[in-house]
């Protein structure tokens, strides 16, 4: 008491003296408390914060938790409840009323170690009330918890790859506990761990529908216990931990309702609070063991099978169909189970199997099964064996590779009805046809010429494969050159008459300042040019007669041809003999120039649309 | 430095008759020794053959007879292969690969094709290479040919010249990608028979887990090369790693 005197100050100490007096005074009692002060990390903490009058009090507060890295509030809800009781004393009766109001703190708390639950300061009633702070212990361990026990076990802590391990999810919930399992807590809890086992496993469920507890005493306690199984397949060896996980429940706390009636209340009274609760299963720990170097059949399987083989009619005439049938089970997944490899059988024709794949699922485990139905078809007739047909798997049992054989079946071939030629229709598959024949001959020839390793490195190649590409270009550059030539003639022969009429008014204005020999010259130039232009040869240079042979070929009428070269007669006669030329003869022969012209246009258009 | 090119393209000049004329000896030689049964001699000189420089079909072929005659039925696939690789059409190499993996232990599955699939396998495999490089020139020059005087045809004699050269691009695509094919084939992908009885493919290089056991005869591609290991792989797509030594490269 000294101790706590000297530790705080007078003035709080009477502050809080005065706090409590008060309170007691006006009938109003704060508390704060938790369901339970130790936790596994990933369960949660309900903490009720209860405040009791002795009347209704109007705005009783909810006051928020200061923030805290060292839990998180899930929810936070509120209720309330009433209770009356009768006294009657010496004939004198007394009715106390008690109204308690409840705000409920969800708390998840985030790491372990030790937090402290801070002091609630609330007013109510004018009054101030403050609660007292408390610690909450949070564990990495799964604490007991008393209503509801997770566990999660499995059949074998050190499995082969490949290996079937039956894992158990155990749920114990005390009887006549107030905690109730819902389906969605399994739900959610059954995914957690299928999640949990990641991509290292094959996980399978080995029920259907959500389990019924069964009555088991657990350390001298009754609890409804509820199982549920997997079959576990590790993939790849190594050491691997399943980390806990947390199963949600509710539980259904009881709150009294408002009740007038003192003597009634609680036997029809009080609603139902529900509170969601966690329990954290533990963790498990794997060491895959590696398969030791396999033979070279090993399918694959790992596990315990059993192989067996009949064959059914075992007698038949030869050329008709044997069924042999192989069955293959054993405790693993039906992916596991590998075919079969047949044994070479020469005397029969062996068609691809119907193949019927089975899985059954119990508690337990898995079971899969495989048969093979083949059609036999024996080649010949007498007493001919099918040769056992053997399968190699892993026993973990006793840590060995084993193999299963049947037995060879004997067959009694009669004689077939059907003859050799028509049974050899069955011969189908590619190994069989050759059977019985030998390699082909060697290649006599002593011609042994070098065939190339890789004849696209021959240069002729290279020289050979542009050259169609060269042609094909060369052709179409020669084409296109052939087109605007064509394109040139066209042009001068739509363009000369209009050409030479111009020439011809040129010289017109031009004339009378020339003289006699270099106007017949230029005369003689505006035919030529125009002869050229028209008729796509070039005419300058040419004697008469080449002109007239030239336009004949043309086409051109013989009489404008004939006037023509009379025309240029006449014109040379003048140039090169000397006659004078004056205006008037310049004029006539402009004129004559023309007309000559406009003849050889008509006879052109003429020829041309002939 | 001239006189020495000289020299050398003059011995090249005069070397390859003599090298082809003992070539044609020796697989006369050859040939007589298997007559004989006398498969032993019969390789030595198809090996001499070989030794020669020459490069032939028919002589990989007679070797792998000798080969298998002697029951090393992976040296025998070996040079059947190595024939079947310049000659892919040739009967008689089909025949006796088909023959000799009968005898073999490794029983792989090959490829299920549809009948168009086997059609254009059947067709892209019954040329060789080279035969199909002349067919794609061939080709090529009238492709050329056609383009060039249908340029100067009339406009209804070029419609026909259009059809045929269409049909005829088709035909060049068809055959050049095949040729393609066959190019990267010849450039990228390299396979390998099992020389030994029993060969077992490891983990890594040097490694201690055997991942599957394979016996001579049984076809590999080889994937990658490191050191004195082979990374390769079945068709089934199973792989591991194998020493160079036991293995005959195709």
């Amino acid at each position: 008491m000294t101790g706590i005197m000297h530790t705080i100050s007078p003035a709080a100490f009477f502050a809080a003296l005065l706090c409590w007096a008060t309170a007691a005074l006006a009938g109003v009692d704060v508390t704060a408390t938790a369901d339970r002060t130790r936790v596994a990390l990933g369960e949660q903490v309900v903490v009720t914060l209860k405040v009791v009058s002795d009347k209704a009090l109007p705005n009783v507060p909810a006051p928020a938790l200061p923030p805290d890295e060292s839990y998180t509030v899930v929810r936070t809800s509120r209720n309330q409840s009433q209770s009356s009781s009768v006294q009657i004393v010496n004939g004198k009766m007394t009715q106390t009323v008690e109204i308690t109001y409840f705000t409920y703190y969800q708390l998840a708390p985030q790491k372990a170690g030790t937090f402290t639950f801070p002091a609630l300061q609330l007013v109510v009633d004018g009054q101030a009330y403050a609660t007292q702070p408390f610690d909450i212990v949070v564990t990495k361990e799964p604490v007991e918890n008393p209503e509801v026990k997770v566990r999660i076990l499995l059949s074998k802590a050190q499995p082969y790859a490949g290996e079937q391990v039956v894992l158990t999810l155990q749920v114990a919930k005390k009887a006549q506990s107030p905690a109730q399992l819902t389906e969605q807590g399994f739900a959610e809890c059954i995914d957690r761990i299928e999640k949990s086992f990641g991509k290292d496993f094959s996980v399978s469920r080995l029920f259907t529908q959500f389990p019924k507890g069964i009555a088991e005493r657990i350390d001298g306690e009754f609890y409804h216990v509820f199982k549920l199984n997997w079959a576990v397949f590790p993939l790849n060896a190594g050491a691997v931990s399943v980390p806990p996980v947390s199963m949600e429940y509710i539980v259904n706390m009881r709150v009294q309702r408002r009740n007038v009636d003192p003597f009634f209340g609680d036997f029809f009274g009080g609603g139902v609070q529900q509170v969601a609760k966690s329990a954290v299963s533990n963790g498990i720990a794997l060491k895959v063991r590696q398969l030791p170097p396999p033979p070279a059949d090993f399918s694959g399987a790992v596990g315990k099978f059993g192989l067996a083989a009949s064959a059914d009619p075992r007698t038949i005439p030869a050329g008709e169909a044997v069924t042999l049938k192989l069955a293959l089970s054993g405790n693993t997944r039906p992916g596991s189970l590998n075919d079969p490899r047949m044994p070479r059988m020469e005397e029969f024709e062996v068609f691809p199997p119907e193949k019927q794949t089975g899985v059954d699922t119990t508690a337990g485990g898995i079971v899969s099964r495989k048969t093979y139905k083949y059609l036999v078809i024996p080649r010949r007739e007498g007493n001919l064996p099918i040769p056992p047909v053997t399968w190699t798997y892993f026993d973990p049992a006793v840590q060995a590779y084993k193999t299963l054989s049947t037995d060879s079946i004997r067959l009694e071939v009669t004689k077939g009805k059907t003859s050799p030629k028509s049974a050899a229709r069955y011969l189908t598959q590619a190994d069989i046809r050759e059977v019985g024949r030998d390699i082909r001959y060697i290649k006599t020839t002593t011609e042994v010429g070098n065939q190339p390793q890789k004849p696209y490195l021959n240069p002729l190649f290279f020289i050979l494969y542009p050259l169609p590409f060269l042609t094909a270009l060369f052709s179409f550059l020669y084409r296109l050159q052939a087109t605007r030539q064509k394109d040139i003639v066209v042009s001068l022969r739509r363009r000369a008459l209009g050409h030479a009429f111009r020439e011809v008014q040129q010289l017109r204005k031009h004339a009378s300042a020339m003289s006699g020999t270099d106007f017949l010259s230029r005369i003689a130039v505006v035919i030529e040019h125009y002869i050229s232009n028209k008729f796509a040869f070039p005419a300058t240079g040419r004697t008469l007669e080449e002109l007239r042979q030239e336009l004949s070929t043309k086409g051109v009428d013989a009489q404008v041809v004939s006037e023509l070269v009379s025309f240029v007669e006449g014109l040379d006669r003048y140039r090169f003999g000397g006659i004078a030329l004056d205006d008037k003869g310049k004029t006539d022969a402009l004129t004559r120039t023309s007309d000559f012209i406009a003849k050889l246009e008509k006879a052109y258009r003429k020829e041309s649309r002939r | 430095m001239k006189h020495l090119l000289t020299t050398a393209a003059l011995l090249a000049i005069v070397a390859t008759p003599v090298l082809a004329q003992n070539g044609a000896l020796w697989m006369e030689r050859a040939n007589a020794f298997y007559e004989q049964s006398a498969f032993d001699s019969a390789a030595a000189y198809y090996h001499k053959v070989i030794e020669s420089g020459v490069n032939n079909s028919a002589v990989y072929f007679n070797l792998g007879n000798a080969y298998y005659r002697l029951n090393k039925i992976g040296m025998a696939i070996l040079y059947y292969e190595k024939a079947r690789a310049l000659s892919p059409g040739d009967p008689d190499i089909a025949a006796n690969i088909r023959f000799a993996n009968l005898n073999i232990e490794d029983r792989v599955p090959e490829p299920q094709r549809g009948f168009l699939e086997a059609l254009v396998w059947r067709l892209h495999t019954s040329l060789s290479l080279g035969t199909q490089l002349w067919v794609l020139v061939a080709l090529l020059m009238a492709l050329g040919i056609l383009f060039s005087v249908g340029l100067f045809a009339s406009r209804n004699v070029r419609l026909w010249f259009v059809y045929l050269s269409s049909l005829l691009v088709v035909v060049v695509l068809v055959v050049g990608a095949s040729a393609g094919y066959k190019i990267y084939q010849s450039e990228k992908v390299t396979y390998a028979v099992v020389l030994e009885r029993t060969v077992d493919a490891k983990n890594q290089p040097n490694g201690s887990t055997v991942l599957f056991t394979a016996h001579e005869g049984t076809k590999f591609r080889i994937r990658k090369q490191l050191d004195a290991w082979l990374l390769v792989s079945l068709p089934n797509g199973v792989s591991g790693w194998v020493e160079t030594s036991v293995l005959g490269r195709i």
